[in-house]
């Protein structure tokens, strides 16, 4: 697919789809292929050993938690945005829906942990398939505005669903047991979510590789050329759709084991556009990353929310911050950053070179290479 | 008279001075007599060197039965005596109640070491032994004990966080405009405010350790102090067959609607006031004046005369007193009539400033009482 692919690329996209298709073709070969996901491993072991050297400190135990629960999320995002070209603004609402979900099996049914996890994640997606069946009939902006839609929605709708939801009391969701691993101690906690986390990335990435992810990618470069290839744009995007929402459901619901209480002020009608600038900042779509970005940003989501806690609009205003650097560097987040830098001594009279415009250029080539 | 407070020692008194020379018990669940409780969350907690029990005295001219630790568990309406668990009754002719409030917790599995509220001086004891550690507080709720509270801590020089889910202090009861005064003035202090966002939890083993946030965030804590508001204290009349929903329901000369010759007074009790219709205030001055009400209406029956005061409370938040007369209306603009915010002093007008329905004053004590009759006035008029 990507070698067709990259023939019937159009000019604008050739350069990506080119390189792409070196990266594709350098990862498919039978050798390379345990190298795929390295970047994610390697940024949640840095979250699993900060977290069980530190295991002392309360507050940062919360913040990686959070943070890893947060990566779920942005990982699930970055399969709609980075990997299908979709841009989507409503994942907190999916988020929510299935924190609601693992609450309300909590309370009224007493469902097991990874039972009432698993259930969220489907009811995720049944929120999340009606959602895509319509928004994904509509073309850019208003697919991206009827997920804004969404993601606003789900919070009134809780709002006033009183009967099932208490209003904007919320509800309470007693702790949990994953595996022996109870969710009333901080670091058992931890664990589990670590867990959780990891089998979510690890499918995450073996869907990227799968025939629907690599549809998907199609997709996103080119529609016309995948659609010449014989791939259905639309039920691609729904089914991805539908798998972004199943991980963005699980997310929710450790949130709700990991907060005690779910409440629509526990969904503040930002969270997604945090989820997309985390994304950003982090990285996005990169298929030699695979969804280390993703991780990446989350951590320093949860990390600013933590540190901003007495000045609420320092977080937008860093966050603004850290996506405009990222951006410049064409996108490629804060992960490329350790690239380039990686890259640039090599090259003969690299200070010369720092200015951003050849450290895009460097970081292409490299790439390209 | 049960419930040995200020609304109760004065419907106790109000009987003596208006000639009642029967039998008068003023029945106390708490081990101390009566005494002050606005204090408590102010002088009590900030001043450094042991503050004084800020005790009322009972004049012993009176000739009133002051019990205290009495706890009573239910009444007996139609044989009209008082009962305890511990088989313990009184007979009565006629009976005030003025049991106040308790304060409202978080639900019990939170509650832990280094979690407190503010109602009763034990409460206070409490938190004051506490602040000698120089905990971290997160005080949760901010409304006016909350707010006292924080000011209180923050004035012994201790990091304070106050959280709540409506987006300024106070909010509810003096609308955005006093609310982002309070706002500022915390902050300025150096109160950390956390607006807009609810508790989901507390965190901690045995003591307490943190605050969740409900959108995952944890505030590092050593001690809460919960300023939820209050519940009125009527668990003991719906034991016994009273029912009531926020206070008992009396009419507009207190009379307990339904029962013969028994009134309520203070936090308890919410009766018909005739201009501002079914009220319960849970104001000092309000159990003060209702007791008294109550107690004359008690023994003169309709030619009592209504109980009709202004309503007038006031809060002390580091160095600005506040002070307000009426009941502002939701959705009354604050209009500036005298001096302005920024200087700390000044004088305000919620709703139309010519015949407003409240008036504030920041540190302006002497003037806030000139308008009581206006407030009155405009409050009457507006019912007509």
């Amino acid at each position: 697919v990507t070698t067709r692919m990259g023939a019937t690329a159009s000019l604008k996209k050739r350069r990506t789809a080119q390189s792409d298709a070196l990266t594709a073709e350098r990862h498919t070969s039978a050798r390379r292929r345990g190298r795929r996901g390295w970047g994610t491993a390697v940024a949640l072991l840095v979250v699993l050993m900060i977290g069980l050297t530190q295991a002392g400190n309360v507050t940062l135990l919360s913040v990686l938690t959070m943070a890893l629960i947060y990566s779920i999320a942005v990982g699930s995002l970055d399969l709609v945005v980075g990997f299908t070209g979709l841009l989507s603004v409503g994942q907190a609402g999916l988020v929510g829906v299935g924190a609601y979900t693992v609450a309300l099996l909590e309370t009224k049914y007493a469902l097991p942990m990874v039972l009432a996890l698993l259930v969220a994640g489907l009811v995720s997606v049944l929120f999340g398939g009606v959602l895509g069946l319509s928004a994904l009939r509509l073309k850019g902006h208003y697919f991206t505005l009827v997920t804004l839609a969404f993601g606003l929605a789900v919070p009134q709708l809780a709002l006033n669903a009183s009967s099932l939801t208490n209003g904007d009391t919320g509800v309470v969701v007693d702790a949990g047991t994953f595996f022996g691993l109870s969710t009333a101690y901080p670091l058992e906690l931890f664990e589990a979510v670590f867990i959780v986390a990891a089998i979510c990335f690890l499918f995450l990435e073996r869907f990227l590789f799968s025939t629907l992810g690599r549809k998907a990618m199609a997709v996103r470069d080119d529609e016309l050329a995948a659609k010449a290839n014989g791939i259905s744009i639309y039920s691609t995007r729904l089914s991805v759709f539908g798998v972004s929402s199943f991980l963005a459901g699980i997310s929710g619901g450790l949130l709700a084991y990991f907060v005690g209480l779910v409440a629509p002020s526990s969904l503040p009608f930002d969270l997604s556009l945090f989820f997309l600038a985390a994304l950003i900042a982090g990285g996005s779509g990169r298929y030699t990353l695979c969804f280390a970005g993703s991780v990446v940003g989350a951590v320093l989501l949860a990390v600013l929310k933590q540190a901003t806690v007495s000045n609420g609009s320092l977080a937008e205003v860093i966050f603004g911050g850290a996506v405009i650097v990222a951006v410049v560097l064409s996108g490629r987040g804060i992960w490329s950053l350790v690239q380039i830098l990686t890259a640039v001594p090599s090259q003969r009279g690299w200070l010369r070179r720092v200015r951003l415009g050849k450290l895009r250029t460097l970081a292409t080539e490299r790439d390209a290479r | 008279v049960v419930g040995a407070s200020i609304a109760g020692l004065r419907a106790a008194g109000a009987l003596r001075r208006a000639g009642f020379d029967g039998r008068v018990s003023l029945l106390g669940d708490e081990p101390l007599g009566p005494y002050q409780r606005p204090p408590l969350s102010k002088q009590y907690l900030s001043q450094s060197d042991t503050p004084t029990t800020p005790a009322l005295r009972v004049p012993s001219d009176l000739d009133i039965d002051v019990q205290t630790g009495r706890r009573i568990d239910s009444v007996d309406f139609r044989s009209r005596q008082l009962l305890a668990s511990d088989g313990w009754r009184m007979g009565f002719d006629g009976l005030v109640i003025a049991t106040g409030a308790r304060a409202r917790r978080l639900k019990a599995t939170e509650q832990r070491a280094g979690v407190h509220s503010l109602r009763t001086l034990a409460d206070a004891q409490q938190i004051r032994a506490e602040l000698n550690k120089r905990p971290q507080v997160v005080v949760v709720g901010a409304g006016f004990i909350g707010c006292e509270v924080a000011a209180s801590c923050r004035e012994a020089g201790l990091q304070v966080t106050v959280i709540d889910p409506l987006a300024l202090p106070l909010q509810r009861v003096l609308g955005t405009h006093i609310g982002r005064f309070l706002a500022e003035l915390h902050s300025e202090h150096g109160t950390r405010l956390l607006l807009g966002i609810g508790v989901a939890g507390l965190e901690g083993d045995r003591h307490v350790t943190g605050v969740r946030l409900t959108d995952g965030r944890l505030i590092a804590a050593d001690m809460v102090v919960e300023g939820l508001g209050v519940i009125p204290e009527t668990t003991w009349l719906e034991r016994s067959g009273l029912r009531s929903v926020n206070g008992v329901d009396c009419d507009s000369r207190c009379r307990v609607l339904g029962l013969k010759r028994v009134v309520a007074a203070g936090d308890v009790a919410r009766w018909r006031h005739p201009f501002f219709g079914g009220i319960r205030l849970e104001h000092w001055e309000n159990a003060v004046l209702q007791g008294e009400a109550a107690a004359l209406s008690l023994l003169h029956g309709d030619a009592a005369e209504p109980y009709a005061p202004v309503p007038f409370f006031w809060s002390d938040q580091y160095d600005v007193k506040l002070q307000l007369v009426g009941l502002p209306a939701e959705g009354d603009d604050f209009t500036v009539i005298d001096g302005t915010l920024a200087q700390r002093k000044c004088l305000g007008t919620f709703g139309d400033p010519e015949s407003p329905s409240a008036v504030l004053a920041v540190n302006n004590p002497a003037a806030i009482h000139k308008y009581r009759s206006r407030v009155l006035c405009a409050t009457a008029a507006s019912q007509a």
